[in-house]
């Protein structure tokens, strides 16, 4: 036996006694780790939140050498106890793609700025200064809602903050939306309206105290593994347990459902009203809790779809030009309003079996059952998205069922820092940190103060929202854009109409920062090489309010730097006389001639830690170039907003040690359940439940309707196309798809079609097709069998494969209300290549 | 003297209790996977390969194994070994 082989035994019944420590079974006496471990290979550990969903997992990395050479779940970490699903499984190798980005790359001809150039490599000075003379030339010619930028909730909350400062206080446009608007803006505005404060209540405690599990379009099981398998512990051992799965086809989530339920795009709806109704008409409403914690309101109705304002659709629609109102109404008017959807009715909309429908309201309905729901992105890319996060609020608030442990109506989100920093930072074309917005005058004194600006200097009018962007960009009013940590091209809808004409329009300059050329990198004038994950340090906020900070843990390649570093570098070129009125500058003489960074990051505020603060075990990039611990300053400067107000955070330092902490954090304790007394600091002794979001403690029960899809199948297009996931790819694919292991077990991007449908157009399994909808047409093979099963007339394309665009068929109907995309519905066609 | 890169990995599959047995036997079968535990629902494998491919494959594979709920990664580690040829 070798030493290498040795070492190779070693490693093994290390690999091996950790997953089943992890997984709590016990190993034969002969597979007993040996003394020195993991340990013994000279590996140094630390901890960091994986890069990939909004799950959260804790990951322990392992650096040699100055790479990244293996990872396992961490164990101390609660989320995920030492597990990680397929996609953490290739964390340590997303760095090491072979076309990282080094340098930036700017088109050129003849060596100046072309756009119709081809990209040459250009040095950090050249690409700022291109970047801030056109930045400059339309602030000048156009003013600042000529200028935007396109974020993401992978951004960490340093950099989304940064980035909302320099959008709003230095160049005073509010035209700063993140890619999250495309994933969870109907979930945040819902929690906005309902409970006047962001986020859910529960966490994921709530998976070990639920008598039922009810998944609202979620396909948990390839989306969530790790929260799938904690469902799925609970479902199998304790026999009492239910699990309700609802979707438009059956995919492996159903595998675990004793409700298995297939609707009708759009359809859910109506279910959610008949479960109301079922409430009601049973007799188990929580009459105490409804009379002590809600208020029953009625929303507009036929509110349009969020198309373009001329499209006939928004011109037919009576209630488009106010889609978020609300007027109160009584309980017995609720009652009335959802009284209509009887059980033979919802049948007739939604083709679901009765016997099932009534199982279902059931889980609800009996006050013995503790129920949880999860939902993502089938609520929230849902042209009555926020209509739908209303209503499975409507059946928890009727029951009582929320706010303790076990009855949880729980958001999931699909990005690692959706929560943290798209929504908590404020990065949405109207938002400011921890729940405030640009619309109120105190929220703007408010940020005003905290960042040492003068007042007035934060724009008012919110800016364009992420579809919106597009559609300026396309018609020449928003000229300047700068792009982070998002393949947008790739993710936006109807993108060979709306999107890609704005990038190539002449009129504009588009700038692209990511680790690798995706498609929207490609179609990019200036592309700015990017530094991910533990090549910076870094804060997480994950979807059950945790925040989790990492070290930077190695270097990144070439002259790769982080978007924190690039935003802050980037606000050094400009002075406040370039962008700030006069008669603001006139009253505040101090702040003349200063640059954006002097009073953005040297404010005192951000400036105020020194890099000897840092710990000396790990690098530090931005801080050492910056000269001070930039990270720490913002954060602090940031948990300002919080304190105090609902969304208290801790120290920074704290998150070092800590494999998370869920706000708020108060007395240096974590809050799991918020709204209810004993487990919320913010609820007072007696009270029980406080909704203190909202001035009146109420939660909001709202009356709207069913109303269908912005474009359903006709006798053209007579099939639906609903896109999304699968197991093994990661949204656009931009980190995923350069990992071979992953793009081996799912190379391509197929169409999911139902066998007997496929059979009457004379399609063949595997055949190449043409998927055509009016928008546009991409090819694709046909896929009748695997892992999802469509019913008649729906298809099903997920989105993540560059080379089949799936975008270029979608449809650019918005929530009216969140302004979210519906990638769940529209009216394709399919046709044999041959 | 070659140089070889080495690939481990453990995950654990969870099952439905009444095909754990069945499941077992199945990834089994499959090369450079080991078993080294399978109760409560809960299959201990470890993965070994000279190639991050077959690896990652292996482990897609088996999530989607029919009566599998979820198959995830618990440990990955990969490096160059320098091994004597025999």
């Amino acid at each position: 036996m070798t030493a290498e082989f040795t070492r190779r035994e070693l490693l093994k019944t290390q690999a091996a006694a950790i997953a089943a420590a992890t997984a709590g079974v016990a190993l034969p006496a002969s597979a007993q780790p040996v003394p020195g471990g993991v340990s013994a290979l000279e590996i140094n550990w630390s901890k960091a939140p994986c890069r990939f969903c909004g799950t959260g997992c804790g990951v322990m990395v392992g650096v040699r050498e100055g790479q990244v050479v293996a990872t396992h779940g961490d164990m101390q970490a609660e989320v995920n106890r030492g597990l990680n699903c397929v996609k953490g499984y290739f964390l340590s190798k997303i760095m090491y793609g072979e076309d990282r980005l080094t340098t930036p790359l700017m088109r050129k001809r003849n060596g100046v700025f072309d756009k119709e150039g081809e990209f040459e490599p250009v040095s950090w000075d050249e690409a700022f200064d291109v970047m801030a003379e056109k930045c400059k030339q339309v602030l000048r010619e156009k003013g600042p809602t000529a200028v935007g930028m396109f974020g993401s909730g992978q951004w960490t909350i340093f950099e989304g903050y940064a980035a909302t400062k320099l959008m709003r206080a230095g160049l005073r446009s509010n035209n700063l939306d993140p890619n999250a608007r495309h994933c969870m803006a109907s979930a945040a505005t819902a929690f906005i309206r309902t409970f006047g404060s962001d986020e859910p209540m529960g966490c994921y405690d709530d998976f070990e105290h639920a008598d039922a599990f009810v998944l609202w379009g979620s396909n948990m099981a390839e989306m969530h593994p790790i929260l799938w398998t904690r469902v799925a512990d609970r479902r199998l051992g304790h026999p009492h347990v239910r699990c309700a799965v609802l979707s438009t086809f059956t995919h492996r989530s159903m595998d675990l459902a004793d409700i298995p339920i297939i609707f009708r795009p759009g359809t859910d709806l109506a279910i959610l009203n008949y479960i109301a109704r079922h409430i009601i008409e049973t007799g188990r409403v929580n009459e105490e809790f409804v009379n002590r914690h809600t208020t029953f309101m009625r929303g507009a109705v036929d509110i349009g779809y969020g198309l373009r304002a001329e499209h006939i659709l928004e011109q037919e629609a009576s209630g488009a030009g106010d889609p978020g109102r609300m007027d109160p109404m009584t309980f017995e008017e609720f009652r009335e309003f959802v009284g209509q959807y009887t059980l033979e009715r919802t049948v007739e909309i939604t083709g679901v079996e009765p016997a099932f429908l009534e199982e279902l309201a059931e889980l609800y309905a009996n006050p013995e059952i503790k129920v949880m729901s999860l939902w993502t992105m089938g609520f929230n890319q849902h042209v009555r998205g926020v209509w739908a996060n209303h209503m499975v609020y409507n059946i928890h608030l009727l029951t009582g069922k929320i706010s303790e442990p076990g009855n949880s109506p729980f958001s999931l989100t699909g990005q690692p820092s959706a929560c943290g920093t798209a929504r908590e930072v404020g990065t949405f074309a109207h938002r400011l940190p921890a729940d405030t917005v640009v619309t109120n005058p105190d929220h703007r004194h408010h940020a005003e103060e905290i960042w040492r600006i003068p007042h007035g200097i934060i724009p008012e009018v919110p800016g364009y929202h992420a579809v919106q962007q597009d559609r300026m960009l396309k018609d020449g009013l928003l000229n300047f854009y700068w792009i982070q940590v998002n393949n947008n091209l790739q993710a936006a809808p109807n993108n060979s109409q709306e999107t890609y004409p704005g990038y190539r329009n002449p009129e504009n300059f588009i700038v692209v920062s990511d680790a690798y050329p995706t498609v929207t990198a490609r179609a990019a004038d200036l592309i700015l090489p990017a530094a991910m994950w533990v090549e910076k340090e870094g804060a997480y906020g994950n979807a059950e309010r945790r925040t989790h900070v990492w070290h930077q843990l190695v270097q990144a390649p070439g002259e790769a730097r982080s978007d924190l570093w690039q935003l802050a570098e980037f606000s050094k070129r400009f002075t406040t006389d370039e962008v700030w009125p006069e008669e603001i500058l006139a009253e505040n003489p101090d702040y003349r001639g200063r640059t954006l960074f002097d009073v953005l990051f040297r404010n005192g505020n951000v400036d105020q830690f020194s890099v000897d603060e840092i710990d000396p075990e790990y690098p530090n990039n931005e801080a050492q170039d910056f000269g001070f611990y930039i990270q720490k300053g913002l954060f602090e400067e940031y948990a300002e907003f919080g304190r105090g107000h609902g969304h208290d955070l801790a120290p920074y330092d704290r998150y070092h040690q800590e494999r998370g902490l869920r706000w708020p954090v108060v007395d240096g304790q974590e809050t799991r359940w918020r709204y209810r007394e004993g487990y919320d600091p913010y609820v007072g002794p007696g009270e029980g439940v406080n909704f203190y979001g909202r001035p009146d403690g109420r939660a909001v029960i709202l009356a709207v309707p069913y109303e269908p899809p912005a474009e359903s199948p006709d006798e053209e297009y007579d099939l639906w196309l609903v896109t999304g996931r699968v197991l093994e790819h990661w949204h656009s694919g931009s980190m995923t798809m350069r990992v071979p292991e992953l793009y081996r077990a799912f190379p391509g991007a197929v169409c999911f079609m139902n066998a007997d449908d496929a059979r009457r157009k004379g399609l063949n399994q595997g055949m190449e097709i043409r998927l055509i909808s009016r928008r546009g047409e991409i090819r694709t093979r046909l896929e009748t069998r695997g892992r999802n099963r469509m019913p008649r007339g729906v298809v099903f394309v997920p989105w993540f494969d560059a080379s089949q665009l799936i975008n270029k068929v979608t449809l650019d109907a918005t929530d009216p209300i969140s302004k979210q995309t519906d990638f769940k519905k529209c009216a394709v066609r399919i046709e044999s290549v041959a | 003297m070659v140089e070889k890169r080495y690939h481990i990995s453990s995950a654990v599959v969870s099952v439905l209790p009444h095909a754990a047995e069945a499941v077992r036997a199945q990834v089994e079968t499959i090369a450079g996977v080991e078993v080294h535990a399978c109760e409560k629902g809960k299959i201990i494998i470890t993965i070994e390969g000279d190639s991050t491919r077959a690896l990652g494959d292996t482990l897609s594979r088996i999530a989607l194994f029919d009566h599998v709920v979820s198959a995830n990664m618990v440990f990955e580690h990969a490096q160059e070994l320098q091994e004597n040829p025999t």
